[in-house]
């Protein structure tokens, strides 16, 4: 232990006989030149995201409204649609676009994992994208 | 020098006054400075290294959250900056061997240190801290010349606070044995 305390009082004699190190004197001025300058460059470059929020707050928007529409759509009738009686409008209602579409569980899963990574990628894709601008 | 605390430059630069940031460079370039060239060892090299950790820092200032103090933020770039220049031209310091360090030299050397004239004396000493490894020297430095707390060392070189304190003795012991063989040569260039 006395070693100890020795030696951190030796220590302390030998870093009190060097000091603090000085840079050259324009040190603070090249570096608020360099930094005003990147401020300048940071201003110019102003990155605007590619959806913007109003189109966004659509998309939400239809997207709870189709929500509500599938998970009620068993109390909705067509009353005022079958009370039209136009043979188009019919005919369209018949239509079954995706009658002789099917989709296996295979390749559904694999459809819905595909996407997931897609969204996960984006993600990872937009941090990395970020720091690069950052550092 | 104003006696406003870094936040309040740190958020007047992130408003938009550029200005304030330079409060901030004035008052941590000295330790940054003397950090920097304690590890890469060459004043062109820190000069270079300090200015660019000033940039990077004012790049990175709205990610500083201020969990820790921004001078702990700022060495912590200075300190992996630092060392990617060594990395980047090779010159990683060998350790020096410690096993012959005895307490009874501690005494003899500071008599030969006291003995020295004073530039010389810092001569000696700056040589000799040069001799230890990179992170050893920055420890040191942050112990010693900013007072820092083991806690806030360890934060930035990014160990243990235990291993700190390990590298604290190591490195004392250390810089006396090389202290040692440093002196006694000229001890008995003298005699």
């Amino acid at each position: 232990m006395k070693t100890g305390k020795n030696i951190e009082e030796f220590t302390k004699y030998i870093m009190k006989e060097v000091d603090v190190e000085k840079p050259s004197t324009d040190f603070l001025m090249n570096v608020m030149d360099a930094v005003k300058s990147e401020s300048k460059a940071s201003l110019s470059i102003v990155y605007k995201p590619l959806i913007p929020k109003s189109v966004w707050v659509l998309i939400v928007i239809l997207f709870a409204a189709l929500s509500v529409f599938v998970l009620t759509g068993s109390t909705v009738n067509y009353y005022l649609l079958s009370q039209i009686d136009i043979p188009i409008v019919d005919k369209v209602l018949a239509f079954d676009l995706f009658k002789n579409i099917h989709f296996s569980k295979i390749f559904t899963l694999s459809f819905i994992v595909f996407f997931a990574f897609v969204i996960v990628q984006l993600f990872f894709i937009k941090n990395y994208f970020n720091k690069q601008h950052i550092v | 020098m104003s006696t406003k605390p870094d936040e309040y430059y740190i958020q007047q630069t992130l408003n938009g006054n550029v200005n304030a940031y330079a409060f901030l460079v004035e008052k941590y370039k000295h330790m940054v400075y003397t950090l920097t060239i304690r590890i890469v060892k060459s004043k062109e090299d820190a000069e270079e290294v300090s200015q660019d950790v000033f940039v990077k820092a004012f790049k990175k200032l709205d990610s500083f959250k201020g969990d820790s103090k921004f001078s702990t933020w700022i060495y912590k770039i200075a300190y992996y900056a630092s060392l990617d220049i060594v990395k980047k031209n090779k010159r990683f310091t060998n350790s020096e061997n410690i096993d012959d360090f005895h307490d009874g030299n501690l005494e003899n050397v500071q008599d030969a240190l006291e003995s020295l004239h004073n530039k010389e004396r810092k001569i000696v000493i700056n040589k000799a801290l040069l001799k230890l490894n990179e992170d050893e020297r920055a420890i040191l430095t942050l112990f010693y010349f900013e007072e820092m707390p083991i806690k806030e060392i360890s934060k930035i070189v990014n160990l243990t606070e235990d291993n700190i304190k390990v590298k604290l003795f190591r490195s004392r012991k250390k810089l006396a044995t090389i202290l040692k063989h440093v002196i006694e040569p000229r001890t008995v260039d003298l005699l």
